[in-house]
């Protein structure tokens, strides 16, 4: 029953894509616009296939990359993002400046990573994790936050430690809200990785994509978008499984909700 | 420690005030153990901060509460409560949620749960263990917060409108189940509701809070036995109380 409507709610959006292949396809074909500027899905297609291996090799790098800073920026911002929840005067201290760094765009920094870090992973796993930490960090301290204070003093009154208090009801209660934010940085995380590529180093994505813009390959520059699209939806699926795994009472609170 | 003359529970003249304004003034309480006592309170008498003070949640500025003759003013952990919200968590699953306040208290998790499980027959949780409080009933709900309350308590359990939230048919029928349940596990009661037939259906004493700051007005004692038939509701007896009542509540 509930899948069955999962599969009619993403109807209207599968139409419309359809719809809009349809358009390019139509555009490109019918020669509304030349194809070395705007190369056919089926140009798209071929490119994909012939360029496979060397486009799989190479997301299987920025994918890595994407990865490794991911789960450092997730560490960091529990870290973090705890400690402040802990303690008032850190928070204070703190979360001004979170949010100020966040007004510095990645590509300002990745420069500046390259230099620091030479052409290696080093800068790319760096500017991932400076660019996801954030929107878990923030993700999370609303979800400490917005513990039920109720079920806090109720904690309280059967004697509960403030480290009970903390395993029993805030962590768990930050849960969705930081997957919340997990899925964010899961997007940012892949685009993180690509353009930090842009900007020098031999292998991922990225680097790709500047050698073929260079060549004018525009079906190459398409297929490595649909690829990097690709790598993105992968992450974010695994966000979702993830979120399944760790949240399985949020199944039983939808029900209820459409009842 | 609960011999016949020290009272289980025991609120000695206590007063609370915030920036000011008393809240509560010189409230004295004395339950015997196994007596149920409902506090009929008139919204804004200071309910809420009453039941603070008690479960140890806020100090008082003046006044003591005493456990089985043992001071334990400002200490949480002693007296179990529950309120109209049954505050069950929803990542936990029933059993989790009622052994609660025996892991709190150290015991290891299966040990708690297989406690907690022994009494779930009882309480009408057959078979609801491993659900999520999200897919129970409000009425299943409020009996596994009540499960919660009993496991958590030391004898003594404060209860704050348990059942204001259910409808009337699911509240008759939780009140049914409630006096054969409190017969068998003979706890010391203090029963907060606005209900007044509630408060006469199942107490032993009623005694009203209102005025501000709060302060405990008038005093009665309800005769039958407990438990009582849900008919005692219609009776002639029941409706003398309940005139009574009505009259200590007028202005």
């Amino acid at each position: 029953m509930k899948r069955q409507q999962s599969i009619t709610s993403k109807l209207p959006a599968a139409g419309a894509l359809t719809v809009i292949v349809l358009l390019w396809l139509g555009v490109s074909e019918g020669g509304l616009v030349p194809s070395f500027l705007l190369p056919s899905p089926v140009q798209v297609c071929r490119a994909l296939a012939a360029d496979a291996p060397v486009l799989l090799e190479n997301a299987g790098v920025t994918l890595l990359e994407a990865a490794l800073g991911l789960a450092i920026g997730v560490a960091a911002a529990l870290a973090l993002a705890t400690a402040m929840h802990r303690f008032r005067l850190l928070y204070r201290a703190l979360y001004p400046i979170l949010v100020i760094t966040q007004t510095i765009p990645t590509i300002a920094l990745a420069p500046l990573l390259v230099l620091w870090m030479g052409f290696g992973m080093a800068p790319k796993v760096t500017l991932v994790t400076l660019t996801t930490f954030f929107p878990i960090a923030v993700s999370l301290l609303e979800g400490y936050a917005s513990t039920d204070k109720a079920a806090a003093d109720l904690l309280r009154s059967m004697g509960a430690s403030r480290r009970q208090i903390f395993l029993h009801l805030e962590f768990p209660s930050a849960l969705s809200h930081f997957f919340s934010g997990l899925r964010v940085s899961a997007s940012y995380a892949v685009v993180g990785a690509v353009i930090s590529e842009w900007l020098g180093g031999f292998e991922g994505l990225g680097v790709y994509m500047t050698r073929v813009k260079k060549a004018y390959a525009f079906d190459k520059m398409f297929a490595v978008i649909l690829i990097i699209v690709a790598v993105s939806l992968l992450l974010m699926a695994l966000v979702t499984v993830l979120r399944r795994k760790a949240c399985p009472w949020e199944a039983f609170e939808k029900i209820e909700r459409n009842d | 420690m609960s011999g016949g003359s020290v009272p289980a529970l025991q609120a000695e003249e206590l007063s609370r005030s915030y920036s000011g304004r008393t809240i509560i003034q010189n409230i004295s309480l004395s339950l015997k153990e196994g007596e149920l006592v409902c506090l009929l309170g008139i919204s804004g008498a200071g309910k809420t901060t009453l039941f603070n003070l008690l479960s140890g949640l806020e100090q008082p500025d003046t006044g003591r509460v005493l456990l089985n003759g043992q001071d334990i003013t400002g200490t949480p952990g002693q007296i179990s409560y529950m309120l109209q919200k049954d505050l069950l968590l929803p990542h936990k699953k029933v059993a989790d949620n009622v052994a609660l306040p025996l892991v709190i208290r150290g015991a290891g998790k299966r040990e708690a749960r297989e406690r907690a499980l022994s009494y779930f027959a009882a309480f009408g949780l057959e078979g609801t263990q491993d659900k999520y409080p999200a897919q129970l009933s409000g009425g299943m709900r409020q009996r596994a917060a009540l499960l919660r309350t009993f496991l958590g308590s030391r004898g003594v359990v404060l209860l704050d409108e348990p059942f204001s939230a259910l409808d009337a048919l699911t509240k008759r029928e939780i009140h049914r189940w409630y006096m054969g349940m409190m017969d068998r596990l003979s706890l010391t009661t203090l029963f907060i509701t606005h209900d007044i037939d509630e408060a006469i259906l199942l107490s032993d004493r009623v005694c009203v809070l209102s005025g501000q700051p709060g302060q405990i007005t008038a005093e009665l004692t309800i005769q039958p036995p407990r438990p009582r038939d849900l008919s005692f509701s219609l009776s002639e007896e029941f409706l003398a109380y309940k005139r009574q009542i009505l009259s200590l509540l007028e202005p």
